[in-house]
């Protein structure tokens, strides 16, 4: 862009959303247009711990040039298939968010649909039992999908968990053999042009000054850029999701598979276990307004499957978004741009769609309202998505075992969701949308996972007979299993992959 | 479930017979009864405005699911294909030479993205640093159409033939026709009246129970649709759905003729005059020329006097009509189809694309007999969707040829008018018709010129990517000399036999 164009851009905070920021603007941009560095402090900690993912990384790191083995195997990282969720409808309930489709449709009627008029008539048993991904998952299994259109090995998808910190750690030495120059020191002091409010550079502890033309402000909850210096404000979302604090701490594995996640709901949140291949990432979500930190504490230790391997840390948070995630030349990515918990593993997607539409709307240095106006519009709808998925999971509940969980059934929730539940209760729609994230089958599971099930069928549905309609699902279920029993275990899928070179000092 | 027993189609046309036979086909095997009460009287048809439609390729696709062929659609709606439109006269400076030669508003895609930066931004990139290059040159179909050329696209995704892709012009009575013999083979039973009177259940008044005919029979149903175009004798006039115009474009009128001589090239025409536009549509045995005017600017004895005057011409009809959409095209009971729901001029839309839309959705959304209001509210959620998108189109061409205020623009349109002069990048939103594809075609055709180009473009190798542009464009014309000429004469069965 001639002489317009930004030249250099700081990103402020060496995290996560940091260290894939600088990997992926350094792929993508030669290192003469666009000069890209990254100032972090080895005094402040990273939020790091156990991470899991959406399969969309898949296609971001293929875009920016992170091979899939080299990764994995710094990052201790392990498959993912999908969520297992338990307690959630009702203590006792189990049922595993996949990646991947139940069944097939037939004639344009949706499996479900199907599904739920066999229940009328038959004995369909549950609509997980058509999932290839549900079942390989519960059995520990693991392999790469088929390409072959059709195959019942080709109607699943994956996604990684690994450990957050080796991620950083991998990712800040690919960019920096891309280029990218890492300052290390303490931020003390935002310089502002004290008309345009634009931020200048930003002034280290040993009194360094770093300017930029850009700057992308990664600098955790606390938003040292976007919020501390520039007030641009947040939406608190928290009277939908009342969770404010997490403990976390990992353990050593006490079984084996782990090509999921799981979610397990609690007196007052939910527990998380990210399985990695040397140890287990663990961690309870909570809100302080029904229970105190040091009786969540307890709680964690007594729900590990083994001694933790670290004393728990805690992280604070307000569930919400930045109300501008891009102001003036600040461009929030990560927590500093908004917190949603990480329920259904979107933290790193999330990062990566800020990154995706930074690059769409890559401004220049007349900085002009309408690429600011459109990134935020664009990243307030995916939040806003993501936030009426995570309501759903508290709100399909029947459980009035704590205050915790009467008051998330009984809460009032945000118009756009009760649209989307009503067609799902009353006739088993999905509302499907352009943009935003979660596609039809992770709905269905959720709502069927949790005691949302239609009242009616689509009246289309009728059309095959009872029995046709009974062999054909009987067909499914043999090929679910039949794919299933041809499946690698995970774990011999790893070892032939990927092994983590320390995972024979598990515990160390 | 308790399953719709009885739906009843009131109208005419090619809504009524398009909604019947659909219905027929996605129902079949669920003994649901379907009835077409044609309303004979009825002036027109009651999706499209005109005699001809340029119709858009997902109705070829929705043919295919109907079990309809292109030969057969040749034979009985005398259906030619086009592969773009060519708009002349439009954009801010009509004068120019360039505005005067026009601009083909093409079906398919122009260049390819490379290094996933989108190709319209490396046109924007030439041009910003002095060498500017057509877009055409890029877009085979438009090529090929110019030149005279056609050729069913391939499905080979590797291929720059499969880059391409066409639509059906057809003639719309006759489609009518051919679709209410369908229809009838389809199980569906059909009927007329000079008049219908129409009975409300006596326990909602939101409810049809029936309509009697002037005949004497009544027929009661579950479900209505109402295809009786414009006048939506169901749904507005006796459930009182509001209608909404389109404030920025005003009442206006089309006066169409028939010639006897087929087009020679695979496009239709769309000339702009001074107080509305030629629309020039080529059939398999002749060609409708549609004036469509403001009857303010060019009154419409002269525009019958103008389109009188061509040699040749034959069949003078006229018709009138008012742009906007009901809120609510689904009420209580009655589903609103075609012109019923919605109208908008034809540039650039299509009436029939409305129709397919909406018995999409329908199905998709298919009620049984409780009629859950969660299925209307998503239904016209959608619907209205679909219909703004549409309406963005035809404002998108005033607008950007100076005959709209800047202050009539819906934010919508406004949103993707400033995203694209500020940065070639195409905002797309919810029930979009046109795809990224056709509005680069129609925004650049129109003159809106990007202010900037995507900076990532001075990261990539200028020399390798000038080789990559001139390539592209070196492929296009030898594509295009390969191509077969268009056959006037009978281009659908020639296409259906390749």
């Amino acid at each position: 862009m001639g002489e317009t164009a930004i030249r250099k851009i700081l990103i402020v905070g060496g995290g996560t959303a940091g260290w894939i920021t600088a990997a992926a603007l350094s792929a993508l941009y030669a290192k003469k247009a666009l000069k890209i560095e990254l100032v972090e402090s080895e005094a402040i900690g990273t939020v790091g711990v156990g991470e899991a993912t959406v399969p969309h990384i898949r296609f971001f790191n293929d875009r920016i040039g992170v091979d899939e083995r080299a990764f994995m195997l710094k990052t201790a990282a392990t498959f993912k298939l999908g969520i297992e969720f338990r307690d959630w409808g009702r203590i006792g309930d189990s049922y595993v968010h996949p990646f991947g489709d139940f069944g097939r449709p037939v004639g344009g009627v949706k499996f479900h649909q199907l599904w739920r008029r066999l229940q009328d008539s038959g004995a369909p048993g549950s609509i997980f039992d058509y999932s290839l991904p549900v079942r390989l998952a519960t059995q520990g299994r693991f392999a790469k999908p088929s390409t072959e259109t059709g195959a019942m090995g080709a109607t699943y998808s994956y996604a990684y968990q690994f450990d957050a910190s080796l991620y950083a750690a991998y990712l800040r030495e690919l960019s920096v053999s891309r280029g990218v120059t890492r300052h290390e020191g303490r931020i003390t002091q935002v310089v502002q042009d004290p008309i345009s409010g634009f931020v200048q550079s930003v002034a280290l502890e040993d009194g360094r000054r770093l300017e930029a033309d850009l700057f992308i402000d990664c600098s955790g909850f606390r938003g040292l850029l976007i919020e501390e210096t520039l007030k641009s404000g947040y939406e608190d979302w928290s009277q939908w999701l009342p969770c404010d604090r997490a403990w976390a701490a990992p353990c050593a594995a006490a079984e084996p598979g782990g090509a999921y996640t799981r979610a397990t709901a609690r007196e007052a949140g939910w527990q998380w276990r990210i399985p990695l291949q040397h140890r287990v990432g663990n961690g309870y979500v909570f809100s302080t307004r029904f229970t105190d930190e040091d009786a969540a504490r307890a709680l964690l230790l007594r729900n590990l499957e083994s001694p933790p391997l670290a004393e728990p840390k805690m992280l604070r948070f307000t569930t919400g978004v930045r109300r501008k995630s891009w102001n003036r030349n600040v461009v929030a990515i990560g927590l500093s741009s908004g917190f949603l918990e990480p329920l259904e593993s979107t933290s790193i997607h999330l990062i990566q769609l800020a990154i995706t539409y930074l690059i769409e709307l890559m401004p220049d240095l007349s900085f002009r309202p309408e690429d600011e106006a459109e990134y935020n519009r664009m990243m307030g709808r995916e939040f806003e998505v993501i936030r009426d998925f995570l309501i759903l999971h508290y709100h399909a509940t029947e459980r009035d075992d704590t205050p915790f969980w009467r008051y998330c059934r009984t809460m009032e929730i945000p118009p756009s969701l009760r649209a989307k539940m009503d067609l799902f209760r009353e006739r088993g729609v999905v509302v499907t949308y352009n943009q935003g994230f979660f596609l039809e089958p992770s709905w269905v599971a959720v709502y069927l996972g949790q005691g949302v099930v239609p009242r009616d069928f689509d009246p289309l549905a009728a059309r095959l007979g009872d029995r046709q309609l009974a062999e054909m699902f009987d067909g499914v279920k043999r090929e679910v299993g039949e794919a299933a029993a041809r499946t690698p275990s995970h774990q011999a899928f790893l070892d032939a992959f990927c092994p983590f070179p320390a995972r024979a000092m598990a515990g160390a | 479930m308790t399953p719709l027993r009885d739906i009843v189609v009131v109208g005419h046309g090619s809504a009524a017979y398009l909604s019947a036979l659909t219905l027929a086909r996605a129902a079949q095997g669920l003994g649901l009864r379907i009835t077409v009460v044609d309303l004979a009287s009825a002036a027109g048809d009651s999706a499209v405005l005109g005699e001809a439609e340029a119709t858009f390729p997902p109705l070829r696709a929705f043919h295919g699911l109907l079990g309809l062929s292109e030969a057969q659609l040749g034979d009985f709606a005398r259906a030619s294909p086009w592969l773009g439109l060519q708009m002349c006269g439009w954009g801010h400076d009509p004068d120019a030479e360039a505005s005067r030669a026009g601009f083909v508003q093409s079906l398919g895609e122009t260049g390819a993205s490379l290094n996933t930066v989108a190709f319209q931004q490396f046109l924007s990139w030439l041009r910003l640093t002095g060498r500017p290059s057509a877009f055409e040159r890029y877009n085979l179909g438009a090529r090929a159409a110019r030149a005279g050329k056609f050729q069913p696209p391939s499905p080979d995704a590797r291929s720059i033939l499969s880059t391409y892709a066409y639509g059906l012009t057809i003639e719309v009575a006759a489609y009518a026709r051919g679709l209410r013999a369908l229809a009838a083979s389809a199980g569906v039973r059909l009927t007329s009246a000079g008049s219908i009177e129409v009975a409300l259940d006596p326990a909602s008044e939101h409810r049809i129970a029936a309509v009697r005919l002037d005949g004497g029979e009544t027929i009661a149903g579950d479900l209505f649709i109402d295809a009786s175009g414009a006048a939506a004798v169901l749904a507005r006039r006796t459930l009182q759905a509001r209608f909404e115009p389109v404030s920025a474009l005003t009442a206006a009128s089309l006066v169409s003729v028939r010639l006897a001589t087929p087009a020679a090239q695979a496009m239709n025409r769309c000339d702009a005059l001074p107080g509305g536009y030629l629309l020039s549509l080529g059939l398999a045995d002749g060609q409708v020329l549609s004036l469509v005017h403001d009857p303010a600017q060019l009154d419409v004895t002269d525009a019958s006097a103008t389109l009188a005057a061509i040699p040749g011409a034959r069949d003078l009809r006229k018709t009138g009509f008012t742009q906007g959409r009901l809120t609510q095209a689904w009420v209580g009971n009655c589903i609103a189809i075609g012109a019923a729901a919605g109208v908008l001029e034809p540039l650039n839309v299509s009436g029939l694309h409305q129709v397919q839309s909406g018995l999409t959705r329908l199905i998709g959304l298919f009620p049984d007999r409780n009629l859950y209001p969660s299925l209307r509210d998503e239904y016209n959620r959608l619907t209205g969707e679909a219909f703004d998108r549409q309406r963005d189109i035809v404002l998108a061409t005033y607008a950007l040829s100076g005959s709209l205020d800047r202050d009539a623009w819906p934010e919508s349109l406004a949103r993707k008018i400033e995203q694209f002069r500020s940065r070639g990048r195409v905002a797309l939103l919810d029930g979009e018709t046109f795809t990224e594809a056709q509005w680069v075609n129609l925004f650049l055709g129109l003159g809106l010129d990007p202010e900037r180009y995507d900076p990532m473009i001075d990261s990539l190798d200028k020399a390798k990517i000038n080789r990559q542009l001139s390539a592209m464009a070196a492929q296009v014309a030898q594509a295009t000399d390969a191509m077969p000429p268009f056959r006037a004469a009978h281009p659908m069965t020639q296409a259906a036999r390749r």
